[in-house]
């Protein structure tokens, strides 16, 4: 009979509960949110399957590579990598097992956001199944499954954490031909409690409830840990490395893993899978062949089954084989548990049903003391700053007075404000109000520094013209703000907001441009017609303009007045837009007309 | 239909002078664009009635995955 003496002996794979031919093990979560097995010692003939079964109390050897076989791989189909954690390896993998008409195992959400293990012969359940989910994944039934499958006849697929896939050797007791087993490489796995209370945040701060929510979104880039929502009222949200809490409560703090992850049996080599597949973060330390921020990913081939079932897959995929320690230089997770960083855990898990999410979080995450190495750092970001200063005013002494006279010492040393390039007019009236929230770069020349290209920016009287994040506009642009008229750039939140050259903004109302639009070259957008009149029924000589988070507006397009243009929105070369865009939709043509829906891209 | 007719169908869709098998990846035939896959459910629809849609071929690498989406929807 299973005795857990101390948390950290318990992985929680569910494997016992599976096993017991009574049915006398249930699963009971404790304040945290862990599950731990609970005897009904009534029922319990103390057989000791559940002990045998147990990867931690006993684990079993295997005659896999001490040295596995290690590639870095990208599935050929953007489409899969879109819609993948890392390189669309998982997708790979099960995709050829399906085609054997087998069956594929993983984690998969659940309607709550509680996430499963699942296993069907349906391709279209790899929509769930792929993307990894960072929690602890019920295994309950599931061991069970795979083992009548393969009685069956079935060829098996099955994905899961390092010590689920320990569990499910054990359970099987021998090995089956027809069985793949395929882990993940896993740093730890998080309280479920947690990440409900983390989504319970996310709809109330965001006012809608969620239905959908994808970890490592790419629309920001892999590198970014994007984690995506998608509202029930149609809106989308984005949490990224920099801002999201319970990424950095997961990895800079460790903080609400299982605690058994703290001290895992499941570590270095040989690997208990036939492949292990995870993020190959640090490929571009050695090769730049993959070096596009779409994800790459890891595999490691432990056996000679591995090893027959990857050459299958292989066409599908970009490859390259790679060192064994490239890849675990950067996943030292591989080799060592995670660390309780934290000496607050038990004081947050006491906590976390009093206080809000945000709250709790600002308590607990680590405070980011500075040390000599930031300051250090700090003290060359300020030198580098003003070597920027200089590099885009080229020196010139109306840029570097507009510079200074329209920032303000204040603002730069935050390093906020306006930066004019060299031959950059500015006109701003009286009355014509000027916001800088970020770092505002006009007239910026990249590759020719000494070009003439001229930079002008105009707010007339009682205008206003507001940046509130970072962002560039290149030479020859021409912004003009008109009297009682309002321009706002977002400039870059989660991304990037850059205008190439030749940017053309002509503001009689209103122009909105949120966070993260790309621009590209000669492109206009004007609200107004300039006092021109038509006698047209429901004429306006202006219409206020609004474009969406992350849109990409390509070169030489035009945006008119009344344009609305949606979130992730495309804009394709030389057309004309003066009525809405669908989010996520792209348009080409004069008038724009619609080229594709539910586009996904990544800035 | 037998593979070689529909490599034969595909090469006159996509009007190539490469050679194309079952293995060729879609990438690698010049022609290949996001309109011929349109073209080729159209074709599939015209030619053999067999009623494809977008998201099924949308994470196709190899010839192969088009053949295969003939095939499946062809027994349903």
């Amino acid at each position: 009979m299973i005795n857990i003496q101390k948390k950290e002996n318990c992985c929680g794979c569910n494997a016992c509960g599976d096993v017991c031919p009574k049915g006398a093990i249930t699963f009971v979560n404790d304040q945290e949110g862990f599950w731990y097995p609970q005897i009904n010692q009534e029922l319990c003939i103390d057989c000791k399957l559940c002990e045998t079964v147990c990867p931690v109390v006993s684990p079993r050897d295997n005659d896999h590579y001490e040295k596995p076989k290690c590639y870095a791989a990208v599935h050929k189909s953007i489409d899969v990598v879109f819609s993948s954690t890392s390189g669309g390896l998982f997708t790979a993998l099960a995709e050829a097992m399906y085609r054997r008409n087998g069956y594929v195992g993983g984690a998969i959400h659940n309607d709550d956001f509680s996430v499963s293990h699942f296993i069907s012969n349906d391709k279209e359940d790899l929509k769930r199944l792929r993307r990894s989910k960072d929690l602890q994944s019920n295994a309950e039934g599931f061991y069970k499954k795979v083992k009548q499958l393969l009685e069956e006849g079935k060829s098996v697929l099955v994905c899961g954490v390092p010590c689920q896939i320990s569990a499910i050797r054990s359970f099987l007791g021998r090995d089956y031909d027809r069985l793949i087993l395929v882990e993940v490489i896993c740093l730890g796995v998080n309280s479920p409690k947690v990440w409900r209370k983390y989504l319970d945040y996310i709809e109330e701060k965001y006012g809608s409830k969620i239905i959908s929510t994808e970890n490592k979104s790419k629309e920001y880039g892999w590198r970014n840990l994007t984690q995506k929502f998608v509202f029930e009222d149609g809106n989308e949200a984005f949490d990224t490395r920099d801002t999201s809490l319970f990424t950095n409560g997961f990895i800079s703090t460790h903080l609400y893993c299982r605690p058994s992850c703290y001290e895992c049996k499941f570590k270095g080599f040989p690997r208990n899978a036939d492949i292990t597949i995870g993020d190959y973060w640090s490929l571009n330390e050695h090769d730049q062949s993959f070096n596009n921020d779409m994800g790459i990913s890891v595999v490691l081939v432990n056996s000679p089954k591995g090893e027959a079932y990857f050459e299958e897959v292989k066409k599908r995929l970009t490859y390259k084989e790679t060192p064994l320690e490239w890849a675990v230089s950067g996943n030292p997770t591989l080799n060592e548990s995670i660390t309780r960083i934290s000496d607050k855990r038990d004081e947050f898990f006491k906590n976390l049903d009093k206080y809000p999410f945000d709250t709790l979080m600002e308590r607990y995450l680590l405070p980011k003391s500075k040390t000599f190495k930031d300051h250090l750092r700090i003290a060359v970001r300020r030198l580098k700053f003003c070597k920027y200063i200089v590099n885009v005013t080229r020196l010139s002494p109306r840029a570097l007075y507009q510079t200074f006279r329209y920032s303000g010492i204040r603002l730069l040393i935050e390093q906020k404000g306006i930066i004019c390039g060299k031959n950059t007019i500015l006109r701003v009236a009286k009355s014509g109000r000027m916001q800088f929230d970020g770092l505002f770069v006009l007239g910026k020349k990249g590759l020719f520094p000494n070009a003439a290209g001229e930079s002008l920016l105009f707010v007339g009287n009682n205008a206003s013209f507001k940046v509130l994040g970072d962002m560039t506009v290149d030479c020859d642009c021409d912004i003009e703000v008109f009297d009682n008229a309002e321009l706002i750039f977002h400039g870059a939140k989660y991304g990037v907001c850059n205008a190439n050259k030749g940017l053309t903004v002509i503001c009689g109302e209103k122009i909105e441009v949120l966070p993260d639009v790309g621009i590209g070259r000669n492109v206009t957008i004007r609200d107004t017609n300039g006092n021109h009149y038509m006698n047209t029924l429901g004429y306006r000589t202006t219409r206020p303009i609004r474009i969406g988070e992350k849109a990409w507006l390509c070169e030489a397009c035009t945006i008119m007045p009344g344009a609305k243009i949606g979130r992730s929105a495309i804009v394709g070369a030389h057309s004309v837009v003066s009525a809405a865009v669908a989010d996520h939709t792209l348009v080409a043509g004069s008038p724009a007309a619609v080229v594709e829906k539910n586009v996904i891209w990544k800035c | 239909m037998t593979k070689e007719a529909f490599l034969e169908d595909l090469i006159t869709m996509l009007d190539t002078k490469q050679n194309i098998d079952l293995e060729t990846d879609l990438l690698d035939i010049e022609e290949w664009s996001s309109l011929s896959a349109m073209t080729f459910l159209e074709m599939a629809e015209e030619k053999y009635g067999v009623k494809i849609e977008p998201f099924e071929i949308a994470e196709a690498v190899l010839v192969e995955d088009l053949f295969d989406a003939i095939q499946r929807n062809n027994k349903a």
